[in-house]
């Protein structure tokens, strides 16, 4: 066994988790190499030590006040939330929120023009009473409509009746 | 591990079962739950903050924030792993709250120089009839690792505590941090060599106390 494949082995090894055939090479190992035999030792001891410097438990006594104090805790309104567990997070439900996020903040605020309100390229066909007539001629031809104030939504009907010689506006 | 939480699939279960009734608005089912951790907690609390007076305000508090919270355990991990989780956070986010409004429990030197002043001496004292210079010894020998382990950030600190002093494995302090367990091994990896440079002459050589290991020949 390698120096190094034994270092990394040392943990295992004191949590007693090394497979046998492992853990008999290292104890091999550690018998032919003093720097591996100090270096788990150091492992050991401080391990040791570490278990040496826990604070004393406070007397049993503590604990039932503990309990007591719980309850009264609990006894002066506390009670446990009953809120439905959420679906746990995954990655794909980020990307399918941020995707829903990133379309509604492009439809309420559109980074292109929105498109302005213009002449109709559509042809219109209408049959409108002449106001200054007795209401039984028709005036047809083609016609466009066209914003009167761009933008406010008033247009005024544009177009060349049959028989004039340009455009008329109503 | 040479100790592990009182968890095995029983004890588990019967967890789960306590869990369900108090989710049900059974209290007492929760008090025995309390009642059955209160001391890994308190003790896991004290490793962590180094006093007493802190370590039993934080207890109290992670059974409070567990109880509020128990409409979302989802019985996917131990219940104890879920309440080892909300302990060191809570520990987490009250140090952090202490070192910008110090209080006058915590000792903001406490990092550097060991235990808090303010533990009652009647937790310093554990054993009567122990002499003067036995206790001091003890004391002093506590407030350098103590002292040591302050030296470290807090996740680096609750791994040395959760994987040393309560005896958890890897795989359920990979749980209860909410960590991958190679994650949990790398920290404590790191941990240790930290600590071992801290307390370099306190792990001094032994030869004489070194284990025999057999030769090869």
């Amino acid at each position: 066994m390698k120096c190094r494949l034994f270092r990394g082995g040392i943990e295992d090894y004191l949590d007693g988790a090394a497979v046998a055939g492992v853990r008999e090479a290292m104890d091999l190992h550690a018998g032919a190499c003093l720097g591996c035999r100090r270096e788990l030792e150091e492992c050991r001891r401080l391990r040791e030590l570490l278990v040496s410097g826990k604070p004393t438990p406070p007397p049993a006594e503590y604990f039932e006040t503990f309990l007591s104090r719980w309850r009264r805790e609990i006894a002066s309104g506390e009670t446990p939330s009953r809120r439905l567990p959420l679906p746990a997070f995954r990655p794909a439900w980020g990307w399918a929120l941020g995707a829903a996020a990133a379309v509604l903040v492009l439809a309420v605020f559109p980074p292109w023009p929105s498109r302005k309100a213009g002449p109709s390229d559509l042809p219109a066909r209408f049959m409108i009473g002449r106001p200054d007539g007795d209401g039984t001629s028709s005036l047809s031809g083609v016609y466009t409509l066209d914003p009167a104030i761009p933008g406010e939504g008033n247009y005024v009907l544009a177009g060349a009746a049959r028989g004039s010689s340009g455009p008329a506006y109503w | 591990m040479n100790a592990t939480p009182p968890e095995g699939s029983k004890s588990a279960d019967d967890d789960f079962v306590l869990v369900r009734a108090a989710q049900a608005g059974d209290a007492d089912s929760f008090g025995r739950l309390v009642a059955k951790y209160q001391r890994k907690i308190y003790s896991l609390a004290q490793s962590m903050t180094g006093n007493h007076n802190d370590a039993d305000d934080l207890a109290q508090e992670v059974f409070l924030k567990a109880y509020r919270s128990l409409g979302r355990f989802r019985f996917k991990s131990q219940f104890y792993t879920w309440l080892y989780r909300i302990a060191i956070n809570t520990v987490i986010t009250r140090r952090k709250q202490w070192r910008r409004h110090p209080h006058v429990e915590f000792n903001p030197d406490w990092e550097e120089h060991g235990v808090s002043p303010y533990l009652p001496d009647s937790l310093k004292t554990s054993a009567p009839g122990e002499d003067l210079s036995r206790r001091e010894s003890r004391d002093s020998l506590r407030e350098r690792i103590q002292g040591a382990l302050g030296s470290l950030s807090e996740k680096h600190r609750a791994v040395v505590v959760m994987h040393d002093l309560e005896g958890m494995s890897h795989g359920e302090i990979a749980s209860a941090l909410g960590c991958s367990e190679g994650t949990a091994r790398s920290r404590l990896h790191y941990a240790h060599r930290h600590l071992r440079r801290k307390l370099k002459d306190m792990l001094g050589e032994q030869e004489d106390e070194m284990p025999s290991f057999p030769r090869r020949d």
